[in-house]
């Protein structure tokens, strides 16, 4: 299967931080360099973060998003195109860490955007710890993650109201089950966000 | 005069570790707290992914 996708490159990061954290780095049709981190848990859990390299000392670096102008100004009409591709590149990274760790399950979280995570305009849907339920990010990633990955192979783990979806690979079926992955998520994975 | 300058320095030394450690550190720049939230969790089954679809599916071949 060929993708539309960004060429990535593994980088070493913080040596610090190696064993937790890998990254990786691609060009987008902007000229912007992305930065893509997968920290792994335990159980072969991976969770998946991408943003840009010049909001990377933003606390917000995971929920900008291109403004309507700056893309107008590129000449483009949209961002639709780059989005495709993101996203194409970091399957292609999942895929590569799949061949690696034949039972890595994934984890995927919708970062709010700046609107959604603020308070003024979003309260219903922000929890006190800081999650926002069902935000746009992680309806697209349903999506498309849905187009990818066989129901066979991965069982969907689905939590509308932290954004969160987990794809459990079934051959580690055993060891994560379904009560282990929600506390997982719950006690570990959402305190270190 | 000299103090001050001392100060300085030592301000942006300590300024730049605190950059420093802020790449180190993983963080969404969400201060999650523990909390008692009660996240929903809940399987999609095969069936529901397949009806829902909006695209034709390329599953990857593993």
């Amino acid at each position: 299967m060929a993708l539309n996708r960004y060429d990535f490159y593994k980088i070493q990061g913080n040596q610090k931080n190696k064993e937790k954290v890998q990254l990786y780095r691609f060009k987008n049709d902007f000229k912007d360099i992305y930065i893509v981190e997968i920290f792994q848990y335990d159980f072969s859990v991976y969770a998946v973060k991408f943003y840009i390299k010049n909001h990377r000392y933003s606390k917000n670096r995971y929920n900008i998003c291109y403004k309507k102008e700056f893309k107008i100004g590129l000449g483009f009409q949209t961002g639709n195109a780059n989005f495709i591709k993101v996203l194409n590149t970091i399957l292609s990274i999942v895929v590569e860490i799949l061949r690696k760790d034949g039972l890595a399950s994934f984890g995927f979280m919708g970062a709010p955007k700046e609107s959604e995570s603020n308070p003024e305009i979003n309260s219903a849907n922000i929890n006190p710890d800081c999650t926002v339920a069902n935000t746009k990010r992680y309806r697209i990633y349903h999506l498309y993650i849905r187009k990818y990955f066989n129901p066979i192979d991965f069982e969907y783990i689905d939590s509308s109201t932290s954004s969160i979806l987990l794809l459990r690979n079934n051959k580690n079926k055993e060891a994560l089950t379904k009560e282990v992955a929600e506390n997982y998520i719950v006690d570990t994975i959402i305190p270190n966000l | 005069m000299i103090k001050n300058k001392t100060i300085m320095k030592f301000s942006k030394l300590h300024f730049k570790k605190a950059m420093r450690a802020s790449k180190a550190v993983k963080t969404n720049g969400l201060t999650s707290q523990p909390s008692s939230v009660k996240h929903e969790f809940r399987v999609i089954s095969a069936d529901e992914i397949n009806n829902n679809r909006s695209n034709a599916y390329q599953y990857l071949v593993l």
